[in-house]
């Protein structure tokens, strides 16, 4: 394998100019004021607690994540528990419907929700139909957990699935030939064996969810901002770099510390390796 | 018989158009150390699942202790397999491994913590893994890994314990200590062990009754020496050791020929000049100077095996005879074949049924039985 090793290299390169570069830059930013000189005011305009605007959106943005991920996982263990107990003709026919969706513009899925949210959308017509509503289905906290939940559920169901088609059959074997009942040889083998999929399904539902700016600003409208939006408009509309490089880094900061303990929590209790 | 514990009886078995297990009629006895022995595809491992619950015969009845258990799912049943490739709870130490059954039993077992941790360390110091309790299975070795599934499957103290191949991934050294040590378990408990290999020498060594399978039927049960020495037809005689098998004539009892020669032997109740195959040992040949009344032939090859040495003797006729013996005989030299009348076996010509050509590959079916 050494021999091989310079095939890295493009990745190295690469990795250098558009991750790791960005990331030094991004640090560099959120240190710097408007002028260039070096300060602390961004991160204590952030963590200003007398007038906890940014704080507020952070929690609201945590909150909404934490929300669509947990949906994501009651909907996802199971749906991906049912695949992997599909014969294997049926089972890829399946897991490449789950995947279809995700071949349209995320874009457009999510503009999609939007006309079927709407006061005169699908849903508010058919449920005007049956002497109820309209309802304001649009520009509220479930919609946007609702577009998450849509966007993401695959990042959740795949890597479960992945990990409950490799558990060996012998080892379900075993345990109903020791004594095990269905339940039993779920609750204490097929489940702890299939944790490792639901930490990597966690983090891959949580990490989009937490950062993301589209699906607030689409279906949340202005009133269900996240902190995803705010950085955008520091960006793009305020022009405070600084203020935004300090956003996204304390958001990098909270998304590695929750992937670790994530992990420290996997690896005590499978040992198995995670597929982050 | 009043000790039979379990009774197959017309067990059949298809996996899509395959017939698996074509009529398995069999008894096992209560302490009895019992081998499958066949080759791949020949319906071992299905027979051993179909016991053990995880496949269901499409006709014919198991019974355990005179009740038929065809219904009886394997949580239910009062056997417990050691797999193949150890099927070990990767997410649990070597304890709670072992301890797993008495945990999930616990109600109908009333065991309390203390007695779990005895029984346990109990069950380690019989596979001699004392000290391993806190280790993981991934860090273990083959050979204790499979010590491990032994008493985690013995530790719910079964009446029958079913091994799938258990020894398998062993290499040879490890394979013959598990072997020696797999009897004493058995011995030391007095439990019954339905054991499948493919390994003629492993269940020579360790069984009390042999019963040799080939494409879904069972073509003799016996004991190891019945078996070896008196094969009922061409493939056990084949498959058990390596043995000439040729065909010949009996013209009435305690005289047949074959090779073109009259000999003397000690086999009888067959009709007057029947076609039969005629089996002989490589072992029970002896090599003498050339004579009327041998089968003689040249050396064509000498091949030193270890404790003997094996040499490819062609008689006049193209016949191939193999010899093992002790001292060599250099490659070209004229021989004589002696072979004592008692080692002269005589078999019924095999069947068509038994003998026919695979209908399909039979990797393929056992395949299935195994995965």
């Amino acid at each position: 394998m050494k021999r091989f090793r310079w095939a890295s290299l493009p990745f190295a390169v690469y990795a250098l100019i558009f991750t790791i570069a960005p990331l030094i830059l991004i640090i560099f930013y959120s240190f710097t004021d408007q002028s260039g000189t070096l300060t602390l005011d961004n991160y204590r305009q952030f963590f200003n607690w007398d007038d906890p605007v940014y704080l507020q959106v952070l929690w609201r943005s945590i909150k909404v994540a934490v929300i669509s991920t947990l949906i994501c996982l009651v909907l996802g263990y199971p749906m991906a528990y049912i695949l992997s107990k599909m014969r294997p003709g049926l089972r890829d026919t399946m897991v490449f419907l789950f995947v279809l969706p995700m071949w349209m513009n995320f874009l457009l899925r999510t503009y999609a929700w939007m006309t079927l949210l709407e006061r005169t959308g699908l849903i508010n017509t058919l449920l005007g139909k049956i002497g109820i509503g309209p309802l304001d289905l649009m520009y509220t906290q479930g919609a946007v957990i609702l577009g998450n939940v849509y966007n993401f559920l695959p990042f959740m169901i795949l890597p479960i699935y992945n990990v409950l088609i490799k558990i060996d059959k012998s080892v379900i074997e075993a345990a109903q030939d020791l004594g095990g009942n269905k339940y039993v040889v779920f609750r204490k083998v097929i489940f702890p064996l299939s944790l490792s999929g639901v930490v990597s399904g966690i983090s891959m539902t949580f990490m989009p969810a937490v950062s993301t700016f589209i699906i607030s600003r689409l279906l949340g409208g202005g009133q269900q901002a996240l902190i995803g939006d705010i950085i955008e408009n520091q960006f793009k509309v305020v022009g405070n770099w600084g203020l935004g490089s300090a956003m996204s880094v304390v958001l990098m900061v909270l998304i590695l510390a929750a992937m670790n303990v994530m992990r420290k929590y996997e690896d005590e209790n499978a040992g198995g390796n995670v597929l982050l | 018989m009043s000790d039979c514990l379990i009774r197959l009886e017309n067990i059949r078995k298809d996996f899509g158009s395959k017939e698996v297990l074509k009529s398995i009629n069999l008894d096992v006895h209560d302490k009895e150390f019992v081998t499958f022995l066949g080759p791949s595809g020949c319906g071992k491992t299905t027979t051993l699942r179909i016991i053990g619950g995880f496949e269901t015969p499409d006709s014919g009845v198991v019974y355990f202790d005179g009740k038929a258990i065809n219904d009886v799912p394997p949580h239910k049943r009062r056997v417990n397999t050691v797999f193949q490739r150890y099927a070990l709870f990767t997410h649990l130490d070597v304890f709670e491994n072992i301890a797993f059954g008495l945990r999930v039993n616990r109600k109908s077992n009333n065991l309390t913590e203390k007695e779990i941790e005895k029984r346990v360390l109990s069950m380690l110091e019989l596979v001699n893994l004392e000290g391993y309790e806190k280790r993981t299975p991934t860090s273990l070795s083959g050979g204790e890994q499979q010590r491990v599934a032994i008493a985690r499957a013995l530790a719910n103290h079964p009446q029958v314990l079913l091994l799938d191949e258990p020894l398998g991934a062993l290499d040879l050294k490890l394979r013959k200590e598990m072997q020696r040590e797999l009897k004493d378990i058995q011995q030391e408990l007095g439990i019954t062990f339905i054991y499948v290999t493919h390994d003629q020498e492993e269940a020579l060594t360790m069984s009390d009754t042999i019963v040799v399978m080939n494409k879904g039927i069972i073509q003799q049960v016996g004991t190891p020496i019945g078996i070896y020495n008196e094969p009922v037809n061409a493939f056990v005689a084949d498959f058990i050791g390596e043995s000439n098998i040729v065909p010949g004539v009996i013209h009435k009892d305690f005289d047949c020929s074959f090779g073109g020669k009259r000999f003397e032997c000690t086999d009888q109740g067959f009709g007057k000049d029947e076609a039969v195959d005629v089996v002989i040992r490589p072992e029970d040949f002896k090599l003498v100077p050339p004579a009327e009344n041998l089968i003689c032939g040249t050396v064509e090859s000498l091949v030193f095996k270890g404790v003997h040495y094996e040499m490819l003797v062609e008689s006049k006729d193209g016949t191939e005879w193999l010899v093992h013996s002790t001292l060599p005989e250099a490659v070209g030299t004229e021989v004589g074949l002696q072979v004592a009348p008692f080692d002269i076996h005589i078999m019924k010509k095999s069947t068509r049924e038994d003998q026919a050509p695979a209908d399909a590959d039979p990797e393929s079916t056992e395949g299935e039985a195994e995965e």
